[in-house]
């Protein structure tokens, strides 16, 4: 049941295209809480887009409900939504001027001339292009039409933001910069924004929360570090950061996989299969003084990543692919064997 | 070098018949002659002030008008939704749409001939505007939608999210943004119509004829110099419309 709080609630929406097909989004649920920054982290195709959408009008959900403070806005046109908008294009208008382009939502509700005025000068002062006014969008860079794209949705303070992939088409350093900054924006003004990325580094530095996405469905909705501690399925353990994903099985208190005996902090609830995680800042090289949590592998490759290795080898018989942090694999080469241990509390079960 | 002397020779050869035509109006003889006798502006004075010149010319220009105001009303819609929608055939209506570019001009104005005939619509202003509107649908759907092809519909979505409605996103982004492909269209329907000479020649009439139909007729029977003041008026007409344009597009 979506929280009657809740600033935005999305309950048991879904999306189809055509009968027969699997749904775009499948019957997914989300509270919002008002004032938080809310990343749809996910790949292409996962529905994160296609939900995003829905919230802003442009798509009709096939079933479910959207609710605003409660109030169920499907019925509301997109263009008396009043929630600002920012796209991955931009979308500037070309043949405005850059301060046209950010009084256009105040023209359009009848604003007059003189508070328009005003108004557009402050938003393009908090976003940082005061004297840009006169310009036309092509003669701006990207960061800079994404700064206006960005004064354009707040300029008519909407309680509610939703930016669909923005920085996709800047360099990594400017794209850092303008994820401080939107940080920054979001939260002097106390607007709830739903961000919708696929760059889980970036959902991660910004978000308050984020619901990860995979074929439709929700597989995870969780703040950024319990997200990477404790992700609730395989795809999310992968999709976040690098990680070990080890088949084990579950068996009268034990746990066996092909790495060898696996005691983790936290028991497993239940027998049966189950999927031990551990992140590769756990790995340690050097034998384990206990027989379990530690794993000798016969190294058949390496791959070098700069920051990371990933390890082709075997434990006994069971081929293995091990991740770990490049600076703790100094030394191994093919053909070596390489003791690796962890501890219990970095094993995490995906059950 | 050789290719610049080359270049300006092919130049004169294309433009040499409207030099021989612009030098012919200058002639007042009864009928053309190269070179004329004397130079005078007598067949441009007559040009203007006789009524068998100016209501042909008069009636260009109001089917120019109406038959492009008909195909644009026609069309943009047609244009716009094949731009958005996906519909069950698509291709076989945009052949319906593409059959008049195809279809040889006499074959076309015959077929008015007798088709206008049976409804009544032969010899009238109203038929000759229909058929030219017929005519020009191919030209300007394939303007517009090269024109929507580029167009970022982000734009209309970023225009209702900003809360603007349909009508003024169109009014407000869609319209001027598109405004260069609707003059274009707008443009060469148009011309298309006041150039047009076969089917007018079948339909027309006297009562509705149009300049090139009387411009064919005064070479038939009179060929008098003011066949040539028409041509280079006309010529120096579109010339001027095209440097303008090319202007603006620096």
């Amino acid at each position: 049941m979506p929280d009657p709080t809740a600033h935005l609630a999305l309950d048991r929406l879904t999306k189809r295209y055509r009968d027969g097909q699997p749904a775009a989004v499948d019957d997914i649920a989300l509270d919002v809480e008002r004032g938080s920054f809310v990343s749809f982290l996910g790949p292409s195709g996962s529905g994160k887009t296609t939900t995003l959408m829905m919230i802003a009008g442009f798509e009709a959900a096939t079933r479910g409900r959207i609710l605003l403070d409660g109030r169920d806005i499907a019925a509301v046109p997109p263009y008396r939504r009043n929630f600002g908008m920012v796209f991955q294009n931009y979308a500037l208008f070309p043949h405005m001027t850059v301060a046209q382009n950010v009084a256009y939502p105040l023209e359009v509700r009848g604003i007059g001339r003189d508070q328009t005025a005003r108004r557009v000068a402050e938003g393009l002062d908090i976003v940082g292009l005061g004297g840009f006014a006169g310009r036309r969008p092509r003669e701006l860079s990207g960061g800079q039409q994404q700064r206006v794209a960005l004064a354009r949705a707040l300029v008519f303070e909407p309680t509610l933001v939703l930016m669909d992939e923005p920085l996709g088409a800047l360099d990594k350093n400017l794209r850092e910069q303008m994820q401080i900054e939107i940080k920054a924006i979001q939260r002097r003004l106390g607007i709830t924004l739903i961000y919708v990325t696929h760059d889980q580094g970036e959902a991660m530095s910004m978000s308050d929360r984020i619901a990860v996405f995979n074929r439709g469905r929700i597989e995870q909705v969780a703040s950024p570090l319990d997200l990477y501690a404790r992700p609730a399925t395989r795809f999310v353990g992968e999709f976040v950061g690098e990680s070990n994903m080890i088949e084990a099985v579950v068996a009268g208190g034990r746990i066996d996989s092909p790495w060898g005996p696996l005691r983790p902090a936290r028991p497993a609830t239940a027998d049966g299969r189950v999927l031990a995680m551990i992140r590769p800042e756990a790995i340690e090289l050097g034998a384990g003084d206990e027989p379990h949590n530690r794993a000798d592998i016969v190294v058949d490759n390496l791959v070098h990543y700069g920051d990371r290795v990933v390890l082709f080898g075997r434990c006994g018989t069971a081929p293995v692919k091990l991740t770990a942090w490049a600076r703790d694999a100094e030394g191994i080469a093919p053909g070596h064997t390489a003791a690796v241990r962890w501890r219990g509390e970095d094993i995490h079960l995906i059950e | 070098m050789i290719a610049r002397t080359l270049a300006i020779l092919v130049g004169l050869f294309i433009i040499a018949p409207m030099v021989v035509v612009m030098v012919m109006s200058f002639g007042a003889g009864a009928s053309l002659a190269f070179p004329p006798a004397e130079f005078t502006w007598a067949s441009y004075a007559r040009y203007f002030t006789d009524p068998r010149w100016m209501v042909p010319t008069w009636n260009s220009l109001v089917i120019g008008v109406i038959s492009t105001a008909i195909t644009m009303a026609v069309t943009t819609p047609a244009a716009f939704a094949f731009a958005l929608y996906g519909f069950r055939g698509r291709n076989l209506i945009r052949l319906v749409i593409m059959m008049p570019l195809m279809a040889p001009a006499i074959v076309m104005a015959l077929a008015y001939f007798f088709y206008f005939g049976e409804i009544g619509l032969l010899n009238t202003i109203a038929g000759v505007a229909v058929a030219h509107a017929c005519i020009a649908i191919p030209l300007v759907f394939l303007i517009l939608s090269a024109g929507l092809k580029s167009f970022d519909w982000t734009l209309l979505r970023a225009s209702q999210a900003a809360g603007a409605g349909p009508w003024t996103s169109f009014r407000r982004v869609c319209f001027p943004v598109l405004r260069p492909s609707f003059l274009v269209a707008a443009l060469f329907a148009f011309i298309n119509s006041f150039d047009e000479t076969v089917i007018a020649l079948f339909i027309s009439g006297r009562a509705a004829s149009t300049l090139p139909r009387r411009m064919f007729e005064n070479v038939r029977q009179e060929s008098d110099p003011v066949v040539a003041v028409v041509s280079t008026l006309l010529f120096l007409l579109v010339a001027l419309i095209a440097t303008v344009a090319m202007m603006r597009r620096r």
